[in-house]
């Protein structure tokens, strides 16, 4: 090995065996024989993990996937769109929730072309889409199959 | 984004709030005196599908159109050894359509060893519908006859012996540590995750006795063995069997199946479920039924349940330090 | 045999065939749906089989139960979401399959050897419930132990190429699946002080965030009109019964894997599905296609569930002990009407325990008859384009989520391992494993502690698992496997290297 990288799948495998030393710490107060397998796993995961280290330094034909920041970013926000849905069910309801993270999404998706973003028919469009399917939902689950969903503020 | 645009999504949103407005008066439940229940009652059972307290909560299940309207709609909450679905309750709103059903002793025992996150201040007992008490139970062929033999056995050869556990951190956990502390014998115990997973293994001789519930073992009677039983007196179902009591050991316990509701269900809801409980519990059918499950119906009402519970959780307080399962 | 043929007879009549007929339609919609259960149907279709009678009643949940086993492929197939745990190994060829435009070549083998499975199942169910399910009785904590890590030892030996990575994977499911109640002894742990985490990380919102959500992150940000295009190919039947004719060998091992594991109580259907998938691969001629679309490995690993559907029924049905949650629930069913399962099953209720086996066989072929034609229907969701289809199961997975949990936490679940199995897959180590260490996870941590716990009675743990000849059979399969995984990578090298010349010369 002439260079020292770093990959990505390195800093994710000394998470996981950050992990599981945290949850081997853990065992300690652990009656036998129920520590037996928390030990096991643990132990088996760190040196899992060394193994796989070694072998990255070893092995060829590891490509850099090289990521753009707008890239990351559009991840980054794809990720906090929908943990805000999911607050948002909490917090208000499903299936107004629900109604409004599709519509957002469906019209996001037109931002590019400034013919579609935010005119009547596509907006209309889209609406009629994302009450359709969250209606269907509302049909087929909570009606037909009486599941429980979460409200509280809304519906 | 011009202008036009923006009033574009403004007026959307409007729109969208009109609509939301329209359809909420729907969505809202109304809880009139005459009225209720209007619609469907929902019950909560803190286990899987398909195990004791589900089959139990299904027989109630056959009468409850007849009585409130309308048939339950079943809510399988498990974890915790059932404390979970229990916390699910007490955190529920007490709109008088939310009911759980669980397990005496084991109700109290959650907050003692710490798997509950609830008080029992936050749930009102409706009342009990089911009292079980446990069974010893071995392979047909063991050389056990009673429990009497197999306590003996075990006092001379320490450590020899298995003995199989239903449900850990339960009433009968508690039971089965606080007899081999008074007998003062020393089994190996082997714990299993409930009473159909103790049956297969008392029944494939991976244990040489188990203490569990009798239901599991209805499916396989010539291939079981009984020992003993653990209530105050002998079950239906096998008569020749003496309890604990009768082999001249102390041991009383057993599991009490109740129904519970959310503290803060309006007084005039609580007596109707009361009532509508007690109504379907009077009702013949409903006990034949219940004995065809392999349960015992026995009636204890919320006073009393709670009565029990408080005198049990002072006798278990002394018995959970000196065991350390809290 | 008489009572069997009257059982038929007893199934033969409109109204039962109709009833099954919509219960198979119902079943395999919910066994498309990411997220909803066979064991939900099953249950919400209770009091409407208790109106029915025993006979029809039975029928309908029987027919649910194998429609649902059957639909989780569906979504494996064109979602990459495994329906169930037992159809994960599907979505291993099944997806890639859909990626190279051959969606309807993987549905429809899914379809076959899923009746293929189910039948030879349900031949063992009537043949022999009463002996198997004293068989069954045999295992015992040490043989669940062995047989979850032949389970493990199947997942490694599948990671071509990436052997440690893929232990890794199980590994950190196997952790996950730490968290929460310990099975045995009941303590808490590993929560750091989240409450809802006491009942660990469940496995269905686990399977909906790795698989369903993140490949619903992986539509969003793909600039792809549409996940996988949308082909019909020319002679597909004829092709496909030529495949069939030749995977016999897979056919028949898959139908035993399933039906054996089916019979343990409390194995489940995941381990006898990644048992036939590695089965079929270590005895396929080029096992370097598995995992990149060989239909091979969606034969297998269907044939294998719905093997296990009615020899999951075996220890209830012989003994009163349900293996699995569906048994559980179609029990009770039983016992409500009045028919105690186990030793006097044959001798009281002959009947109605006959009609019932019978109408397991009919549901399979009316599975076959109507599953053809809902193909259709179902594939036509790779017409929806990537820009609605990526919300919208977005949406329908937290349905799923909640329902499992019926707590928000459930969604919130899915969405940590939503975001870990997208940064896996970044990362190039493969998240199957993962998921099969979760599943597992809880049987072999069960079958160890119990097994220490007995071992206390004996002399030494080395003494008391050689007095387990089953134990000790599995151990030898797991040493096995993992030899046999060392000559599958040769063998795979071979078959590059001649393809290789094939290509050049």
């Amino acid at each position: 090995m002439d260079r020292l990288c770093i990959y990505a799948s390195d800093v994710f495998i000394i998470l996981v065996a950050a992990i599981a030393i945290a949850f081997r710490i853990q065992t300690a107060g652990t009656a036998e024989p129920f520590d037996a397998y928390p030990k096991l796993i643990t132990g088996a995961l760190i040196l899992l993990a060394i193994g796989c280290l070694i072998q990255t330094r070893f092995s060829q034909g590891l490509t850099k996937k090289e990521s753009s920041f707008t890239q990351v970013l559009k991840f980054v926000a794809l990720i906090a769109g929908i943990a805000i849905y999911i607050l948002a069910i909490s917090k208000i309801g499903y299936f107004v929730s629900s109604t409004l993270y599709l519509l957002t999404m469906f019209h996001l998706k037109r931002y590019g072309n400034a013919d579609e973003f935010l005119e009547t028919k596509p907006i209309v469009a889209d609406s009629l889409i994302s009450l359709a399917i969250v209606t269907s939902i509302a049909v087929v689950f909570k009606f037909a199959l009486n599941l429980v969903f979460p409200e509280s503020w809304l519906f | 984004m011009t202008l036009r645009k923006f009033y574009r999504l403004l007026i959307t949103f409007c729109a969208f709030a009109l609509l939301v407005l329209a359809v909420k008066p729907f969505t809202d439940e109304s809880s009139l005196e005459d009225s209720y229940p209007i619609k469907p009652i929902k019950i909560i059972v803190p286990f899987k599908p398909g195990g004791g307290s589900d089959r139990i909560a299904r027989v109630l299940d056959m009468f409850t159109k007849e009585e409130f309207g309308s048939s339950f709609i079943f809510v399988y909450k498990p974890g915790g050894g059932g404390h979970l679905g229990l916390r699910f309750l007490a955190n529920s709103k007490p709109d008088g359509y939310m009911l759980g059903t669980y397990n005496t002793p084991d109700l109290v025992l959650g907050r003692m060893t710490g798997l509950a996150r609830y008080e029992m201040d936050d749930l009102v007992l409706l009342g009990q519908i089911a009292f079980d008490a446990n069974v010893f139970a071995a392979s047909h062929d063991s050389r056990f006859s009673n429990m009497k033999g197999f306590l003996d056995e075990a006092r001379q050869r320490p450590g020899k012996l298995r003995l199989g556990i239903a449900q850990p951190k339960g009433g009968n956990h508690l039971a089965t540590l606080a007899l081999i502390d008074e007998q003062k014998v020393d089994v190996s115990l082997v714990i299993f995750a409930g009473g159909t997973e103790l049956a297969s293994a008392v029944l494939g001789k991976q244990v040489d006795v188990g203490i569990g519930g009798l239901a599991p073992f209805l499916g396989s009677m010539d291939q079981t063995k009984f020992l003993a039983v653990t209530g105050s007196k002998r079950l239906q179902k096998i008569p020749r069997i003496q309890t604990m009591i009768e082999q001249g050991i102390p041991m009383n316990s057993g599991t009490g199946r109740v129904l519970m509701a959310p503290a803060g269900v309006k007084a005039f809801q609580l007596e109707r479920l009361k009532n509508g409980l007690k109504n379907i519990f009077d009702n013949p059918d409903f006990q034949t039924e219940l004995r065809k499950i392999g349960n015992e119906p026995a009636w204890l009402d919320g006073n009393q349940v709670t009565e029990y519970l408080r005198d049990f959780q002072t006798q278990a307080q002394h018995l959970l330090e000196k065991t350390g399962l809290n | 045999m008489e009572s069997l043929l009257s059982g038929f007879s007893d199934i033969f009549d409109p109204q039962t065939l109709l009833i099954m007929s919509l219960a198979i339609v119902g079943g395999i919609v919910v066994g498309t749906l990411p997220g909803l259960s066979s064991v939900m149907a099953i249950s919400l279709m209770l009091p409407i089989a208790y109106a029915f009678g025993p006979v029809m009643g039975l029928s309908m949940l029987g027919a649910i139960y194998t429609a649902a086993l059957y639909g989780g492929a569906n979504s494996a197939i064109l979602l990459n979401t495994p329906g169930t745990p037992s159809s994960l190994p599907t979505a291993f060829d099944g997806f890639p399959l859909t990626r190279q435009g051959k969606a309807y070549r993987a549905l429809y083998a899914a379809l076959f050897a899923s009746v293929i499975g189910g039948l030879f199942g349900t031949l063992v169910l009537i043949a022999a419930f009463e002996p198997l399910a004293n068989l069954s009785l045999k295992f015992g904590p040490p043989e669940f132990f062995c047989l979850a890590c032949l389970g493990l030892c199947a997942v490694a030996a599948i990671s071509e190429g990436q052997v440690l990575r893929g232990l890794l994977s199980a590994c950190l499911g196997l952790l996950i699946a730490l968290i929460g109640q310990d099975p045995v002894s009941g303590d808490v742990r590993f929560t750091f002080g989240v409450y809802p985490l006491i009942s660990g990380i469940e496995v269905i919102p686990a399977l909906l965030g790795l698989f369903s959500l993140s490949q619903a992150m992986n539509i969003l940000e793909a600039t792809g009109s549409h996940i996988a295009p949308y082909k019909a190919e020319a002679n597909l039947f004829g092709k496909l019964a030529r495949k069939f004719r030749q995977s016999w060998s897979i056919l028949l091992r898959s139908s035993i894997v399933g039906s054996i594991i089916g019979i343990l109580p409390g194995a489940g259907g995941a381990i006898a599905s990644i048992i036939a998938y590695n089965e079929a691969r270590r005895t396929s001629k080029d096992p370097g296609l598995f995992g990149k679309g060989a239909v091979e490995g969606v034969i297998a690993s269907e044939a294998a569930n719905n093997a296990q559907v009615s020899s999951s029924l075996v220890p209830m049905m012989g003994l009163g002990i349900p293996g699995n949650v569906n048994a559980a629930v179609i029990m009770g069913a039983l016992m409500s009407f009045g028919i105690q399962p186990g030793m006097g099953l044959l001798s009281n209720s002959s009947d109605i325990a006959y009609a019932f086996m019978a109408s397991l066989v009919v549901s399979n072929f009316l599975l076959l008859g109507i599953g053809f034609y809902m193909v259709k229907l179902t594939a036509r969701v790779l017409l929806i384009p990537s820009n609605y289809l990526g919300p919208g199961v977005i949406a329908l997975c937290i349905v799923g989520a909640y329902a499992a949990t019926y707590d928000i936490y459930g969604v919130w679940v899915m969405f940590g391992t939503g975001l870990l199995g997208y940064i896996m897959l970044r990362v190039g180590i493969p998240i199957g494993p993962l998921a099969l260490g979760l599943v597992l996870g809880p049987i072999a941590e069960k079958g160890l502690a119990q097994s220490l716990q007995m071992a206390e009675s004996e002399t030494s743990l080395l003494s008391f698992i050689l007095s387990r000849p089953i134990s000790l059979v599995l151990i030898i399969l797991c040493i096995a496997a993992l030899f046999a995984a060392l000559l599958v990578e040769k063998k795979t090298r071979l078959a590059e290297t001649r393809r290789k010349e094939l290509q050049d010369g």
